[in-house]
């Protein structure tokens, strides 16, 4: 294993975006590494990518996914799954098995309601000046191949006007403004 | 319903019932109109991923000082924002918090004095972390309004393109001229 792909995976999990931004140059080279050993590849911006959702309250009435659903990517990390390796159906038995673990583990039943999607090239492309704003990592589970995860790499902001958090407002509202509306997954 | 004569004078300094109207249920008046916190004990009902539904345990008169709109955007809103508390770890899936009391109580206390500005009743939506926003989007303008505690609020604006915002500013200060501006665009 190299070294940095050891030093990604002993990362903080509930901070590891949080980390990453701090070594922004690292960030990106990581994106060009596969980071887990059931990773089919890297993540290719050719990609879409889907977010899952368990909560109507992260979904507008009009089926618009809501900034606050994007909160992770500054910390743990969004978690999301690449389609590409995801055969038909495949997000639902994930998405309802989450689920029902909720409910095993003592916690309050939740149903998969369904994703919102995203192609990999336009997250990538989000910039403040000549920094990208995120990075998109391979990082593949045993039973979840397809998993990969999306994390803000410039927490902070070339404009004065705007500190850390507001930043992070920003940030979460143009990726946001990137996904699909809500896709019901039957 | 009856309502308490306390409960009559703090609707009318609010200017959203007359004296017609029912009981709306109060508690923690904090202090001068400006800081009063409308609580109700809303319950909730999800049926499409789309649209959460309310049960009101009031109705509103039929004088009020804003539009009956507004009225039921408004009452669906505090509904929405005191439901919060309700909420079991892991909400979202992805290990989300529920919002402190304290939060949420600062957040129905805001958008209260937005109201008396007459400004638009906003969204409202919840991060993992417990923050809950208040926010107006629409096409050359967003505004959002975030508490993750009972005495501070982050906002982030974008108007056409000009951007700005500031983290943890105090509840106890008037809203920054700045963002006033930008909110009145959003006037009822």
């Amino acid at each position: 294993m190299s070294e940095k792909v050891e030093f990604f995976q002993t990362l903080d999990p509930q901070n590891k975006c949080g980390i990453l931004s701090e070594n922004y140059e690292l960030s990106l080279e990581l994106e060009n590494i596969s980071l887990s050993d059931y990773s089919p590849n890297v993540v290719r911006s050719s990609e879409d990518i889907a977010r899952m959702v368990f909560s109507p309250l992260h979904i507008d009435e009009d089926g618009t996914i809501k900034a606050s659903a994007f909160d992770d990517v500054r910390d743990k990390g969004l978690s999301v799954h690449r389609l590409k390796y995801t055969k038909s159906g495949t997000l639902k038995i994930i998405g309802d098995a989450m689920a029902s673990n909720a409910v095993g583990a003592g916690r309050s039943h939740r149903d998969y309601i369904g994703y919102v999607k995203a192609l990999t090239e336009d997250i990538r492309k989000l910039m403040e000046g000549e920094q990208r704003l995120f990075c998109v990592y391979d990082t593949a589970k045993e039973e979840e191949k397809s998993h990969a995860d999306v994390c803000a790499v410039l927490l902070v902001s070339d404009n004065p006007n705007l500190g850390k958090k507001a930043a992070n407002k920003q940030r979460r509202k143009r990726l946001q403004e990137l996904f699909s509306p809500l896709i019901k997954d039957t | 319903m009856i309502r308490t004569p306390t409960t009559m004078i703090v609707a009318a300094s609010l200017g959203i019932a007359s004296s017609n109207s029912t009981s709306i249920i109060r508690e923690n008046i904090i202090g001068a109109p400006s800081s009063i916190s409308i609580l109700t004990d809303y319950s909730i009902k999800t049926e499409s991923p789309f649209l959460i539904q309310y049960e009101k345990s009031e109705t509103i008169s039929d004088k009020y000082f804003i539009s009956e709109k507004e009225d039921n955007d408004l009452i669906k809103l505090h509904s929405l924002i005191n439901s919060y508390e309700k909420l079991s770890n892991d909400w979202d899936g992805y290990n989300g918090v529920a919002p402190e009391r304290s939060t949420i109580n600062a957040t129905i206390s805001f958008l209260d004095v937005l109201m008396r500005q007459s400004i638009q009743t906003p969204k409202s939506m919840l991060s993992g972390s417990g923050e809950i926003s208040l926010y107006w989007d629409a096409e050359n303008t967003y505004i959002e309004i975030g508490f993750e505690d009972d005495a501070h609020y982050t906002y982030f604006v974008n108007n056409n393109g000009e951007e700005f915002g500031k983290d943890d500013y105090p509840l106890s200060e008037s809203i920054p001229n700045s963002l006033l501006k930008i909110l009145k665009t959003f006037s009822v």
